[in-house]
């Protein structure tokens, strides 16, 4: 029997610039980059997903934009899940779309322990203006959220204030509010001018020769040969890709995520939270590195909460109206790994929570019931299933201290032609949404760069 | 197989939740746990379908009766137990609180929950 050997021949592409990832970093790069005249192509893993009306929820959007059907399992001394997007335009397609700024203290703080030249919090705050302005970053119009009043009424019996989150949305033609994603604004952008955008197309290895990326492998054996490569896939793809394709010194060994706890919360009159977007009201200083916020209140995510303390259907029918979702999240500090497992596809994240973050998130969930039993809450109930995560950063730190992976302009070391340009680069937590700090830092990257406007 | 083990794990789901059987919302949530499921990391979907394919054996070997030991398996002191049990009973709260009837049921406004979960999905 004659055997019949047939080679697949690779298709082989080629840009100047090669960006992997879509999420808030890839897409901003893609557009200010394209926006300068550059050959730019963007590989995501990821699906290009337009929902439709009828399926714009969460149950509907769980096989084709949440990575893993919506919860990623982490290594911990607590359960510990996090989510991530994994469609076109990243997290930035799930997330609430609140925008804060870096702090300027903690600017200052990550310029002088991590050694970052140049970081100063003008320069920052410049770009982030720049952002703030794409995105129609703006007050929450929802001000009589009526999660946000009893967390209002609640800080102030225990004697802290808080503040009102910008939220990244524009109101269209019709008056319909609509989240600034990535999709729908520098990715639009990118794509107009000129950037080509190639979805359901996961990156495998980075192909060196000598300290230079030449082209990028992808799972369906593509080769993309480039002369500078982004690396943008988030917090955990990042030093998931890079440790592939061989390089490993400092890469992974940093996680940073903010474990959260969900709180439903009863009240005596009905207040219908869930007819209202997720508030935009946050509290500090309860405890060390803790926040507190009202969380989206679909009947969906309360079940999940209330079921674990008995609540059934009949329970619900008359209750539901009553709830409303908050959370207590803390600073976690950047001690988490990532690392390949054998098998495709196969990677293990572990993130040990430690003691003081645990101490901090009792302290604040004690304050919050406190603040809230006063306000006139009458029940609370603490998730029991896992805590959560959607922030996770500083995979591969930026700055020239020990610890960094790229340089102070995210330069990956060891190499002459590949930028990290997702929440991967920051040094640590910013204490605040990363959305925001990420996006400001990558800018600032870029300017650096490449010298776009 | 793994189907017909997903929709008994489903049917005892939705019993749970709803204090009686409904089928048709049983199916619906086994398509989003398939789904979910298929996206896993493959040592993941490996173990959860070995979880699964226990849970199917466990209740066979007690008689049938799933709900009973959905019950028993969500307060379970091994994690493994638990931890599956948990988040597939999660998933299913997600499809089953995305259904008309159950907003319906509720005495809640479908319309309203649509126009926020746009905001964020388009």
């Amino acid at each position: 029997m004659t055997k019949i050997k047939i080679k697949m021949q690779k298709s082989k592409l080629r840009s100047k610039f090669l960006i992997i990832g879509s999420g808030a970093g890839g897409a901003l790069s893609a557009c200010y980059l394209a926006e300068r005249g550059d050959d730019v192509l963007v590989l995501e893993e990821g699906p290009r997903f337009d929902a439709a009306d009828a399926h714009a929820n969460m149950a509907g959007t769980l096989a084709d934009i949440w990575r893993e059907g919506g919860a990623i399992p982490i290594q911990s001394n607590r359960r510990l899940v996090v989510a991530e997007g994994r469609v076109l335009g990243g997290s930035t397609m799930l997330n609430a779309g609140l925008f804060h700024r870096l702090p300027e203290d903690v600017a200052a703080a990550w310029a002088r322990d991590h050694r970052i030249a140049a970081f100063s919090y003008d320069a920052l705050t410049s770009c982030q203006k720049k952002i703030e302005t794409a995105l129609g970053v703006a007050p929450d119009p929802d001000a009589n959220h009526p999660a946000d009043r009893l967390l209002k009424d609640a800080a102030a019996r225990i004697g802290l204030t808080g503040t009102d989150v910008p939220v990244a949305g524009t109101t269209d033609a019709t008056g319909r509010r609509r989240k600034s994603n990535m999709r729908r604004t520098y990715l639009a952008r990118a794509e107009a001018a000129g950037a080509r955008i190639r979805t359901d197309s996961r990156a495998r290895r980075i192909q060196f020769s000598g300290s230079r990326a030449a082209s990028v492998e992808t799972d369906d054996g593509t080769v993309v040969a480039c002369e500078q490569l982004i690396v943008s896939a988030g917090a955990l793809q990042t030093p998931l890709l890079l440790r592939r394709s061989g390089i490993a010194k400092n890469i992974g060994n940093t996680l940073a995520v903010h474990p959260t706890i969900r709180v439903a919360v009863r009240t005596r009159e009905p207040s219908d939270a869930y007819r209202h977007a997720m508030s935009s009201y946050q509290i500090k200083g309860a405890a060390p590195g803790v926040t507190i916020g009202a969380s989206v209140t679909t009947p969906g995510t309360l079940a999940s909460v209330l079921t674990m303390h008995g609540f059934r259907q009949p329970e619900l029918r008359d209750q539901m109206s009553r709830f409303a979702l908050y959370y207590v999240s803390v600073k976690g500090a950047p001690r988490g790994h990532i690392r390949n497992l054998p098998g495709r596809g196969n990677y293990l994240v572990s993130y040990p929570i430690a003691p003081d973050e645990l101490t901090a998130l009792q302290k604040g969930y004690d304050a919050f019931v406190r603040g809230l039993t006063e306000a006139g809450a009458t029940a609370v109930y603490p998730s029991l299933r896992a805590l959560i995560s959607i922030h996770m950063m500083a995979s591969c730190p930026l700055g020239e201290d020990a610890r960094a992976a790229t340089d102070s302009f995210g330069l990956l070391r060891g190499a002459d032609n590949v930028f990290i340009h997702d929440a991967s680069i920051l040094p640590e937590s910013p204490g605040v949404n990363p959305q925001g700090p990420l996006m400001a830092v990558v800018l600032r990257c870029l300017k650096h760069n490449f010298p776009v406007q | 197989m793994r189907n017909r083990i997903i929709q008994l794990f489903t049917r005892a789901a939705v019993a749970y939740l709803r204090g009686e059987p409904d089928d048709r919302r049983a199916e619906v949530a086994a398509n989003l746990v398939a789904n979910a499921i298929s996206l896993m990391r493959p040592h993941f979907q490996i173990a959860v379908t070995l979880g699964l394919g226990y849970f199917a054996l466990v209740t066979a070997l007690s008689g049938g009766r799933a709900e009973a030991r959905l019950r028993a398996w969500l307060k379970a002191r091994l994690p493994p137990q638990r931890d599956l049990s948990l988040f597939l009973l999660n998933l299913v709260i997600i499809a089953y609180f995305d259904d008309p009837e159950t907003f319906r049921e509720l005495d809640l406004s479908f319309n309203d929950y649509s126009r926020v979960e746009r905001f964020y999905y388009t």
